[in-house]
């Protein structure tokens, strides 16, 4: 056995410990559904969104380890070591690594899985682990502060819950999310993750593990000149970090400044965000069947129809696509999608203005997105429905509004929209 | 002729804040070549002497000095590892194989992994733990686990050998074993035994040392110490009952 491992346990213990660690870790990566399969990006935050619960059972691991470490009688064989510091921290080292182990498993799975599912990878993002890495460090010092300085297994639990407990906490805004790692809402679209906000984290986290993993055990980290000034280097950087992190809004992504497309499929052309290119094929080939209706009228489809990225005005004549957040994760996406997308010609910027644009403008595309539907043979009006007569009249009496609408939407002009006479 | 090993103590002042009195307050001790028996009731401060003069628990004033070297000074490393500590209670883990169990204090007194595997059979054998070097901590009797401390204990090779209680919890027999080991354990030339059986004190000490409420009452020669205070039965215990009595009026 690794001296590393003396006090977590026999072999087939630390075994049981890391596989554990992997399968709680399973837990919240799957406890919302795989929709994380439609962006590496997504499937990488979803990886280190694991230490939600590696975190708090390696706490009381850790907790547990110390715990058998402070009452075995060794501490005055500690004390006189060459660097006392080195073999009290041995155990918090090696509880890292076996959670560090089980997360990096758990997002080596998540990352190979959306790959497999056809999300594109972005490797240069992997780097996020790295203040993922932080914060479990940060989670294991809370065990290793309660087992080595209460003494007491029955705190084993209690470390699992408070760490828990901080990551609640940081969560819902209560304190600085020190102790949170991934989980985030979206799609990573367009999107990556913030090198300042992660790392503004990272240094907080490891503050705080340096100044826990000290009072653990004062005599011990507190002894050389070197540990001192490594230990008050951490605690006082990671303060500043923690102030830092405390004031002002920090997002954990930020949009990309070009954020690269994969366009598919003629008349109409598709373009989805590269992060988040699953539902591409099933869109072009649901807006095609439908773009028919429009083109056997002679309407002009625009030159493509775009995802709408964060921080990313849309170009002149693009028009927009309209997908839920689950749907540009997902493999397939609705034949409602594909014809409100195609009744957006332009993302006007009446559409994310303060003010709402005009109520015909809603009507207008739904009423247009229904007849594309209709007449894809995709849907049957109800016999409710107000616009059952208009929809169910022939081409020449549809073609004027749909012509009119259609231009009207493409260039804007939102105010001029009107429904057809008796819907 | 070079001069003997000398472990010194000096104004020694240790505390347990935040109590202000004095858990041990030795104005001057000097443990010379030989064995000296370390004799006081509980919470006399054997244990934080022991510890201290084992560089383990820096105390609140005063210096101890092996060989006029201060063992919290600038050289602490070199000195502490001449010294060897068997602790009061040592409780490995008990999954640990024996072998294990030494090399890993043998790693914790920063004895190099190559050095402490060349040492560990003799080791092993000089407390009678060779055949068991595989068998789990766990599975050892109580007097087997002690005589493993005693090894750990022995892992620098020291030349000062500080012994907690080393006989505490064992049954006779092996109290008498144990204390046969102790009196043929070669190498070290300083040993200091704490202990409260006076019975192992008298026979395996050369000199004892009497504490009380952190202040030494008697530092002497054994023998002569139980002749002249143990009474007609030449009781040690007598000797030091009667030694703290007189300390105490």
């Amino acid at each position: 056995m690794t001296r590393g491992l003396t006090w977590l346990g026999d072999r087939r213990t630390v075994v049981l410990t890391l596989l554990g660690l992997v399968a709680v870790g399973l837990v919240p990566v799957l406890s919302d559904g795989t929709d994380w399969l439609g962006s590496w990006k997504l499937a990488l935050d979803r990886g280190t969104f694991s230490l939600t619960l590696i975190g708090p059972v390696a706490a009381g691991v850790a907790c547990t380890a110390y715990v058998r470490l402070a009452t075995s009688g060794v501490e005055p064989l500690v004390q006189t070591a060459r660097r006392p510091w080195w073999p009290w921290l041995r155990p918090a080292l090696a509880t890292w690594g076996l959670g560090a182990a089980a997360m990096l498993t758990t997002t080596l799975g998540t990352t190979v899985a959306a790959q497999a599912a056809g999300s594109v990878p972005y490797p240069r993002t992997l780097w996020v682990l790295l203040p993922a890495l932080c914060v479990l460090a940060a989670q294991v010092a809370v065990g290793a502060l309660l087992g080595g300085a209460g003494r007491r297994r029955w705190l084993a639990p209690v470390a699992a819950a408070a760490t828990f407990g901080l990551g609640v906490l940081g969560a819902v805004g209560v304190v600085p999310e020190v102790f949170r790692a991934g989980g985030l809402t979206g799609s990573y679209a367009g999107e990556t993750f913030d090198v300042t906000t992660h790392a503004l984290q990272a240094g907080a986290a490891l503050g705080v593990a340096a100044a826990l993993l000290t009072l653990s055990n004062r005599a011990a980290v507190w002894r050389s000149w070197t540990t001192r000034a490594v230990v008050l280097g951490l605690v006082l950087g990671g303060g500043a970090c923690y102030v830092a992190f405390g004031h002002g809004t920090h997002e954990s992504t930020r949009p990309l400044a070009e954020p690269a497309l994969v366009c598919r499929g003629h008349a109409p052309r598709v373009c989805l965000a590269r992060e988040t290119t699953r539902p591409l094929d099933d869109l072009v080939r649901r807006m095609q069947r439908q773009a028919v209706a429009l083109t056997d009228l002679d309407i002009a489809l625009p030159v493509r129809f775009v995802q709408p990225r964060p921080g990313t005005d849309p170009a002149p004549g693009d028009g927009g696509l309209q997908l839920y957040v689950e749907e540009e994760l997902a493999g397939e996406v609705s034949d409602e999608t594909a014809a409100r997308s195609l009744a957006t010609p332009a993302e006007c910027p009446a559409y994310r203005g303060d003010a709402p644009p005009p109520e015909a403008s809603f009507d207008a595309r739904r009423l247009l997105a229904r007849w594309l539907l209709v007449r894809a043979g995709l849907l049957e009006p109800g016999a409710d429905d107000q616009d059952r007569a208009w929809l169910a009249s022939g081409t020449d009496e549809q073609r004027p509004w749909v012509v009119a609408t259609y231009d009207r939407l493409r260039t804007c002009r939102l105010g001029e929209l009107r429904l057809p006479a008796g819907v | 002729m070079p001069e003997a090993l000398s472990l010194r103590a000096v104004g020694l002042r240790c505390r347990y804040p935040p109590a202000t009195a004095d858990a041990v307050a030795i104005d001057d001790l000097a443990l010379g070549p030989g064995s000296t028996g370390l004799v006081g009731i509980n919470g006399a401060g054997k244990t934080t002497l022991l510890l201290t003069l084992a560089g383990a628990r820096r105390p609140q004033a005063g210096a101890v000095t092996l060989d006029g070297a201060d063992l919290y000074g600038p050289h602490r490393r070199e000195l502490v590892g001449r010294i060897g500590l068997m602790p009061q209670s040592l409780d490995l883990p008990a999954e640990l194989r024996v072998a294990d169990a030494l090399s890993y204090v043998g790693w914790l007194r920063g004895v190099p992994r190559r050095v402490a595997a060349l040492r560990e059979p003799e080791l092993l054998a000089a407390v009678g733990l060779q055949p068991r070097r595989d068998e789990r901590v766990g599975r050892l009797s109580g007097g087997m686990r002690r005589r493993l401390v005693l090894a750990t204990a022995l892992v620098t090779e020291p030349a000062v050998l500080l012994l907690d209680e080393p006989t505490t919890g064992l049954d006779p027999e092996q109290r008498a074993g144990l204390r046969t080991l102790l009196l043929d354990l070669p190498g070290a030339t300083v040993t200091v035994l704490s202990s409260h059986v006076m019975e192992d004190v008298e026979r395996m000490t050369s000199r004892i040392l009497v504490l009380d409420d952190g202040r030494v009452l008697h530092h002497g020669e054994t023998a002569p110490f139980v002749v002249e205070h143990g009474g007609p039965e030449r009781s040690a215990e007598l000797a030091f009952l009667a030694t703290l009595a007189r300390g105490r009026s």
